[in-house]
């Protein structure tokens, strides 16, 4: 019914659109025996590092809007800039180290938006490793957290001792530290503001569902209970602020009486 | 010579008068004492610049005599360079003529020949060749008639001077003395082209080719010489007023192109898209037959803002008052009965199709305006429209969410967008939230959590003031008591 011209392809006034989207990484310790040859020895972990969607079509609602997912890795990696075109939106590689990767999001054609960036720690300890001073004999002192690491881990450098690490806001944080995996998620919304008519059209108007319960959602964690819960949360934070500021209010007013 | 005193005379200056109260004897003095100074005496065109100068000498006076020397090197480098030989040498003006002339030519004597040469130009001179017959020839091909206008001697003579004169009319024209005869130009080429026209068809019959050639329409030359005089004796008014019409009918000619110009833009912006025929309500009533009007409607949003934009020409306006008188009659003649509408609906069709050149893609424009001007009377909004498309749950996983006003145009990732604080607010925000258990990105940044969030954040802000206020009344209650 619209001609194919390009002034029909108005942006919508006053819509947004949104999209979730799961990032983050999974590592896993790497055993002596599992190194072969073409892993550097340096290299401890096996990580993988990804953009997915938390929906329960998987990664072919983000096909729809999104044409390619750029990582940067840190540049000591060979080809640091890693370009994946189609689903798994993923890059896995051996390491040691903990970095910043930064991830793009570059949208389909038709789109006519901007690429979306940001940035991903990636985590492969369930600790940190933090100067110990204060020991006298070198060998690391526990808190009282941190028992079962100490077992593991006696041929670590004395002068430094672990502590758990504690999830970043917002992040999902997954350990199991007897067979050496993390898992670092994020969940998050692309939001489209006011996108472009054909796009919506074709690449956006389609369902993206969360699934409902938690123990629906086997790969990822987030959920609509998950949702749900975390607006609980924030009601009776929200009750907890107003009933202070009642208070206070009262005070206030007995005070300038 | 002219002196520093006849300069100021000339130009009205009465400087030294005012200084000193003897100027006369005072600037002769000075003149007097201006060949002591131990210079080397100037001469010429330097000693007339300095008689100028007068007594007002400049500090730094360049005494050489360098402005003539350049004058003079400047001369000899014009002049250098040896001049080129000439020589005035005796040539013929063609190989049968007996008689010398002479003419410059560039080259020494030496290289020249000696003998008087042919001239380079002869091969240029070349004659008519012009009929020529004796009276029985002419009695045979002129007529009886003709005889009597066109005699033989004097055609003759007429014929004479135009090989001597080689067809050169204005000087056959001021030699011809035929008995006293007054002839113009034109009898002269008249009865030149006449007789050889006869002359020709009685030698050769079969061409008609030369024919051509020798036809002199006289009535027409002597048109075109009075029209020409005309042009020549036109007076000065009459030009100006002949420009001024030209210039006249060159606006006008601008003011045509421009409103064809106009008008092609104008038909552009009318130009719709082609509608399917035969659009019903019913088509609307589905989801996707909903989709496409919202698109119809936003593409027909943007034409109205284009038609807004060149309001300003009068013509356009015009024709928008016109579109719009003939749209009010089109919703009354809705409101009757179906059968007239389509009628009626018909006529303003084919009225339109006039205007837009006849095209199919203008009747149908206004056969789409029509009908979404019956659909907007259903559904006022686009966006409502869409809103009661998909309830709240359909809504809510597609991710469509609908404002009240103006979005920023682009895309984010929703986190970025938690509202954040000063510094020193932020981290008292942050321990608030904190003491709450709740964390600063939340957990699951939807739209709903993010909203909440913001929320919560703006309490905390509110809840920060009162406790700073009620600090401070506190301490200030602890001064006085």
């Amino acid at each position: 019914m619209s001609s194919d011209s390009v002034i029909d392809n108005k942006r919508i006034k006053k819509l947004a659109i949104s999209k979730p989207i799961v990032y983050g990484n999974t590592a896993k310790k790497l055993e002596e025996s599992a190194r072969t040859d073409y892993i550097p020895k340096e290299h401890t972990h096996l990580w993988t590092v990804f953009v997915k969607s938390p929906t329960i079509n998987g990664d072919q609602d983000l096909t729809k809007y999104i044409k390619k997912v750029i990582f940067k890795l840190h540049e000591t990696y060979p080809n640091s800039i890693r370009t994946i075109e189609q689903p798994p939106f993923e890059v896995t590689e051996t390491g040691w180290g903990e970095f910043e990767i930064n991830i793009k999001i570059v949208f389909q054609d038709g789109s006519n938006e901007k690429i979306i960036n940001f940035y991903h720690l990636l985590r492969l300890h369930p600790y940190y490793m933090i100067p110990n001073v204060s020991t006298d004999n070198g060998t690391p002192n526990n808190g009282t957290n941190a028992n079962k690491d100490i077992k593991n881990t006696h041929t670590i450098v004395p002068a430094f001792k672990k502590q758990n690490v504690i999830a970043k806001d917002g992040e999902k944080l997954k350990i199991d530290e007897d067979k050496g995996h993390v898992q670092s998620l994020f969940f998050d919304e692309i939001v489209f503001n006011e996108p472009y008519i054909k796009f919506f059209q074709h690449n956006l108007l389609a369902p993206s569902i969360l699934p409902n319960n938690k123990t629906d959602a086997k790969i990822q964690p987030f959920s609509r209970q998950l949702e749900l819960e975390e607006i609980k949360r924030l009601d009776v934070a929200t009750e907890e602020v107003e009933k202070q500021i009642k208070e206070y209010h009262q005070k206030l007013i007995d005070l300038q009486k | 010579m002219a002196s520093s005193n006849d300069l100021f005379d000339m130009l009205n200056i009465q400087k030294k008068n005012s200084e000193s109260p003897v100027p006369s004897s005072a600037n002769s003095k000075k003149k007097q004492l201006t060949p002591k100074i131990p210079v080397p005496p100037m001469t010429g065109l330097q000693r007339e610049l300095y008689s100028l100068l007068g007594d007002s000498l400049p500090p730094s006076v360049i005494h050489s005599n360098n402005i003539g020397t350049q004058f003079k090197t400047s001369f000899k480098m014009k002049t250098q360079g040896k001049p080129s030989p000439w020589t005035y040498a005796p040539f013929r003006p063609n190989e049968k003529s007996s008689f010398t002339l002479r003419h410059w030519v560039k080259g020494s004597k030496d290289l020249l020949d000696a003998e008087s040469q042919v001239s380079m130009y002869s091969k240029f001179n070349i004659h008519y060749k012009i009929p020529q017959f004796d009276q029985q020839e002419f009695e045979k091909f002129m007529s009886e008639e003709d005889r009597k206008t066109y005699e033989f001697k004097e055609i003759q003579y007429l014929f004479d001077l135009c090989r001597l004169y080689d067809l050169k009319w204005i000087v056959i024209l001021d030699r011809y003395d035929f008995e006293g005869k007054q002839r113009s130009v034109e009898d002269l080429k008249d009865m030149f082209y006449f007789v050889c026209r006869k002359y020709m068809q009685h030698i050769d019959p079969e061409n008609k080719e030369i024919l051509k050639f020798l036809d002199f329409p006289k009535e027409k030359e002597i048109e075109r010489k009075q029209y020409l005089n005309r042009l020549l004796s036109r007076s000065s008014a009459e030009i100006a007023e002949e420009e001024a019409l030209v210039i006249e009918a060159k606006r006008f000619e601008m003011a045509a192109k421009r409103t064809l110009a106009e008008r092609e833009q104008l038909l552009r912006l009318l130009d719709s898209p082609t509608a399917v025929d035969d659009i019903s309500i019913q088509q609307f009533l589905t989801s996707h037959g909903m989709t496409q009007f919202y698109n119809s409607l936003l593409a027909d949003k943007s034409r109205k803002r284009k038609y807004d934009s060149v309001a300003e020409n009068p013509w356009v306006k015009q024709q928008q008052q016109f579109r719009k008188q003939q749209k009010t009659r089109k919703i009354e003649d809705e409101s009757k009965k179906e059968q007239e509408n389509k009628k009626n609906s018909a006529k303003t069709k084919s009225q339109d199709n006039q205007e837009n050149n006849g095209g199919s893609s203008g009747s149908n424009g206004t056969k789409r305006r029509q009908e979404s001007e019956k659909a907007v009377q259903l559904i006022n909004d686009p966006v409502t429209s869409l809103l009661r498309e998909f309830n709240k749950d359909e809504r809510k996983s597609l991710g469509i969410h609908l404002y009240e006003n103006k979005l920023s145009p682009g895309v984010f990732l929703r986190s970025t967008k938690i509202s954040s604080f000063k510094p020193a607010v932020q981290n008292k925000v942050q321990v608030a939230l904190n003491e709450l258990q709740i964390p600063t990105r939340p957990v699951m940044p939807t739209f709903d959590v993010v909203k909440k969030h913001d929320q919560l954040l703006k309490k905390i802000t509110i809840l920060l003031d009162l406790k700073k206020q009620v600090d401070k009344l506190e301490a200030e209650n602890r001064i006085r008591g």
